[in-house]
């Protein structure tokens, strides 16, 4: 199976705050902070196909890093924002046995198709949307795309190999 | 024969998946010597006949066991699979699995000078059979001896559980196929006997009118007399999807209890395959429970009553309706109370009002359930019952007390001019049960601290931009009547979803009502004429709009507008629809 190359994207984040999966406010630009490396990707709750796949990988990245993963945030953002509540998006982490490094993000409509459009990803249909991951070094700007489903052992490496801690 | 068909040919059942083989070029598959609820269990729970979760691994080495490797989350509960952007899943049911793989009947791809087209894989492998099936399920190796998609899992199960399976997957090939007569689609709709007749003719004519429009051309949608009495003798999965569609508009009268009996008579008499649609203001629930009873489609009704505990596999809607309204109510009591000055006094009072409406009663009961956290107390009153005391009910409210209103604008004025709360006494009232809140000014006397719990677009825009969608099905008449704006724009919508996941059905048929359920969780796009901001749907929903507003009196007259944000309330926590459909043995 070809694993998504990584390239690198432009990604001008947004001015907003999502709602995290415990109910508080969440700046965007303070979860995603650059200072620390970030693995992101879209999902949405009653996704069938993609989404759970996705959202293996990063419960099995997280396994993988053991104790460096303290070294890298996860994020999920719902593309299904009005229908993943922060109770769904709850019950979500914990079925894949999300960790404390691992935020869900929801949020209105329109902030949530404003962070899709910062990443390129926004399509008018949920159900249109494909396996992508980002990621960001620590103290870096740059986000890496990788389209494709990536695998645990590659986001796993991207971490380790950035040399963060 | 194959010896997987060998092994499973033949037995009981196999009349009715037979036609379903033959319109495959398959062969039948029957249960044989696999146990089809062993295969049940591990097609939709992932579980071994030990009740064990099964695990299974991707090609990347990341495991997954139980519920998360279950096929069900990707072939759905029908097992024809999908399209989740550019991701395809392939059918798998026995007649698609056991025989070789051909592009859909009638399917015409475009074609163009100087390309050449390479059919798809699916649509050229060679059919399965139980050593290929196991191998496939183990090694990821397709019957072309290609691998499969890097997404589907890889799985160590013994030939005893792949027989199981495959049990199973025959079985998902056996449906009932009610409301099917030769070339004619039975399609009903159902009227609550008390609605006006116009109301109900404009309704009735929306419907068939739109149905005409998205069935097959020169689909006539009177239904014809039946030759005689009793249901149809309608032969099992016709070969082609029904070019005619009829409407029957299921009239239900009298008390609502007696209504889950008049639904059967109507079912005997001409069985559906869907019911689109529907009106009935105030009760719904008999409705509801007739279609997860008999696994009937039951597709966006006009309804106030519903009940965000009853299930609803089969049924959509279009918002939670009073429940939705409840879930408003109770958000905005806490965060008014969160509000309050610390050291204010302990639990609030909300005191409700109901009326004998059963969505009234049902909006009361859902913020009597939701208020279990203890954060404000409710008391239930009856109007026009305790109408004589409600003077002296009103006046006992505190400053951060609230009463929620569940009542007609005939009764909310009547209340109004009857009761005066003091200052600081927070006022909601269902606009559900009071009508379009677009028609209303201020109740005399509540306005300063008067709320709309509102689930629809703010009031001018929802109106101006519906009207304008649905002004090709509006009567002259109606073009400025909020309510017929509304009923019309929900009808039209409701047909228009419905018609499509039917065409894209007849795509694939013979195919089971569940999977119906599966192309109407992809068809929000038909949805072009609702009342709300944004309608989506996705699998396993089952309701198209999730929030709604608090709505206050504008600085001009008659005029609401929204206080604070659109909300979408965390809660109640509703699982998504997971049918199951029954086989037909």
């Amino acid at each position: 199976m070809a694993r998504p190359v990584p390239r690198p994207v432009a990604v001008q984040l947004p001015e907003l705050s999502l709602r995290a999966a415990d109910g508080t406010s969440a700046a965007l630009q303070r979860v995603l902070d650059e200072r620390q490396g970030v693995l992101l990707n879209f999902v949405f709750t009653s996704c069938t196909t993609v989404c759970p796949p996705m959202a293996q990988v990063f419960a099995a990245t997280q396994e993988r890093l053991g104790a460096r993963v303290a070294d890298v945030r996860l994020v999920s953002v719902s593309i299904d924002p009005e229908h993943d509540t922060p109770r769904r998006l709850q019950a979500y982490g914990a079925r894949f046995g999300a960790g404390p490094q691992w935020t869900f993000l929801t949020g209105t409509v329109s902030a949530v198709e404003r962070v899709q459009r910062a990443f390129q990803v926004w399509q008018p249909d949920k159900m249109g949307h494909g396996p992508v991951t980002f990621w960001k070094p620590p103290g870096s700007m740059t986000w890496w795309r990788l389209d494709g489903l990536a695998t645990s052992e590659q986001l796993a490496r991207l971490v380790t190999d950035s040399g963060s801690r | 024969m194959s010896r997987l068909a060998r092994t499973l040919a033949g037995g009981a059942g196999v009349l009715g998946l037979a036609w379903a083989c033959a319109a495959a070029g398959a062969p039948a598959y029957g249960d044989g010597d696999g146990d089809a609820l062993l295969g049940r269990q591990l097609y939709r729970e992932g579980l071994s006949a030990a009740g064990q979760p099964v695990q299974a691994r991707r090609p990347d080495g990341s495991t997954l066991s139980g519920a998360e490797a279950a096929c069900v989350t990707c072939h759905r509960p029908s097992g024809l699979g999908g399209t989740e952007g550019v991701t395809q899943v392939p059918p798998i049911t026995a007649r698609y699995l056991m025989s070789t793989g051909r592009p859909p009947p009638g399917e015409r791809p475009r074609t163009a000078p100087g390309v050449r087209r390479e059919e798809q894989r699916i649509h050229r492998r060679t059919a399965y059979d139980l050593r290929s099936l196991q191998r496939a399920l183990a090694s990821g190796l397709g019957s072309d001896d290609q691998p499969l998609s890097p997404l589907m899992p890889r799985y160590a199960l013994d030939e005893r559980q792949v027989r199981d399976l495959v049990a199973y997957l025959a079985q998902l090939d056996r449906f009932p196929t009610d409301g099917v007569s030769g070339d004619v689609l039975h399609l009903g709709t159902v009227v609550a006997g008390d609605v006006p007749a116009a109301e109900r003719a404009s309704f009735e004519q929306t419907l068939r009118r739109c149905l005409e429009v998205g069935s097959p051309p020169g689909t006539p949608l009177e239904p014809r007399r039946p030759a005689s009495s009793g249901p149809p003798a309608d032969p099992p999965h016709p070969s082609a999807f029904p070019t005619r569609w009829q409407l029957h508009v299921w009239t239900l009268e009298g008390d609502p209890s007696s209504w889950l009996s008049q639904l059967a008579a109507h079912a005997a008499r001409q069985p559906v395959f869907a019911l689109v649609s529907g009106y009935s203001p105030w009760t719904w629930r008999p409705v509801q429970a007739f279609c997860e009873a008999r696994q009937l489609p039951c597709v966006l009704p006009m309804t106030a009553a519903v009940d965000a505990d009853a299930p609803s596999d089969w049924t959509f809607h279009f918002h939670r309706g009073v429940s939705l309204e409840a879930a408003l109510a109770d958000e905005f009591l806490r965060e008014q109370r969160a509000r309050r000055p610390t050291g204010s006094p302990g639990t609030a009072r909300v005191l409700q009002w109901v009326d004998a409406r059963e969505a009234s009663r049902l909006g009361a009961a859902a913020l009597e359930r939701l208020s279990a956290h203890g954060e404000f107390s409710v008391e239930t009153w009856v109007w026009p019952r305790d109408a004589g005391i409600a003077r002296q009910g009103v006046a006992s409210l505190q400053p951060g007390d609230a009463q929620v209103a569940w009542l007609s604008a005939a009764a909310l004025t009547d209340l109004a001019a009857q009761s005066n709360p003091a200052p600081g006494v927070l006022t909601l009232a269902s606009t559900e049960l009071a009508g379009p809140a677009a028609g209303f000014n201020a109740l005399e006397g509540w306005s300063d601290g008067l709320r709309w719990l509102h689930a629809f677009d703010e009031p001018r825009r929802a109106m101006a931009r519906q009207a304008h969608n649905v002004r090709a099905w509006l009567r002259p008449e109606d073009a400025a009547d909020p309510r017929r704006i509304r009923q019309t724009g929900h009808a039209v919508t409701a047909c228009a979803v419905t018609a499509r996941a039917l065409r894209l059905l007849a795509r694939e048929w013979p195919a089971p009502p569940v999977r119906l359920l599966e192309h109407l969780e992809a068809s929000e796009e038909a949805a072009t004429a609702t009342a709300f901001p944004r309608f989506t749907l996705g699998p396993g929903q089952r309701v198209g709009s999730r929030g709604g507003w608090l709505l206050q009196q504008g600085p001009a007259p008659g005029v609401l507008v929204p206080v604070g944000d659109w909300r979408v309330p965390d809660g109640p926590f509703i699982a998504d629809a997971k049918p199951d459909p029954r086989p037909v043995r």
